[in-house]
């Protein structure tokens, strides 16, 4: 399971383990470095990219997917990152749960939905989408004006 | 990919240094290392992030679980010196508030 790349699109192809979660995150930060993001956004790129990986080998896959794919396939324009990342796990748009309350005490913190939440956060659009009969999550990073 | 260092500075006091990434591969093993202190009866916590230079929701919810385990125990789990990117992600989960974060590992271990 390899990347290659043609013009601004560069594609990785993973099993659905949580053992490739850092090939996914290294991939995103090689491209969010090359296209000029800052150290932040790199940072803020890549835990998006995990917190999708994670939720789709563990709730997606439910810890079954070895020998599924989980496509991450990046596009890169003037003015932004796009990261769509392709399952093909049961439909289910994570996007309609609700979210976590960042407000609430100790004692009252849900336990789940904080990586959408942070993807949400991290990133400047997040939107899902059926790919034929896969899930897409496709992510916008906007890109630093000076490059 | 994760260093978990444990000391005693004092008595009561127990010293976690982390270093390293804590994202969604090794959250368990951090984790564990943070519950073992607790189910040792070591329950007043310092937990020091300096050399953590990433943490994801996985990192995030090991802590909580284990600050409501020391509070369970009449301990705490406090935070020293977080990297300025694991600030943040405390911040945007509302973390800064429940959790007592200190600037110097000093001053976390001498707030007990």
């Amino acid at each position: 399971m390899g990347q290659f790349m043609a013009d601004s699109e560069r594609k990785l192809r993973l099993s659905g383990k949580i053992e490739q979660v850092r090939k996914a995150c290294d991939f995103i930060v090689t491209v969010t470095e090359e296209a000029g993001f800052d150290e932040k956004s790199v940072f803020q790129s890549q835990l998006a990219v995990e917190e999708i990986f994670t939720n789709i080998v563990e709730h997606g896959y439910k810890h079954k997917g070895a020998d599924k794919t989980i496509d991450i396939i990046t596009l890169l324009s003037t003015d932004k990152l796009i990261i769509k990342i392709l399952d093909d796990a049961p439909l289910f748009n994570p996007l309609t749960l609700d979210e976590p309350d960042p407000k609430a005490s100790l004692w009252d913190r849900k336990g789940g939905g904080w990586g959408v939440y942070f993807v949400r956060q991290y990133m400047d659009d997040v939107r899902y989408k059926l790919y034929g009969n896969r899930n897409s999550i496709i992510l916008e990073k906007l890109r630093p004006k000076s490059s | 990919m994760i260093e978990i260092n444990v000391t005693n500075p004092n008595d009561s006091v127990t010293l976690v240094e982390v270093s390293g990434r804590v994202d969604s591969m090794n959250a368990n093993e951090f984790g564990s290392g943070l519950n073992t202190q607790i189910n040792n009866g070591r329950v007043q916590l310092v937990l020091d992030l300096s050399s953590v230079e990433y943490m994801s929701s996985a990192g995030l919810r090991e802590i909580v679980s284990t600050l409501k385990s020391a509070k369970k125990a009449s301990g705490d789990l406090r935070l020293a010196q977080p990297s300025e990117r694991v600030r943040e992600v405390l911040e945007m989960a509302g973390l800064d508030t429940i959790f007592r974060i200190y600037v110097t590992q000093d001053e976390a271990i001498n707030s007990y």
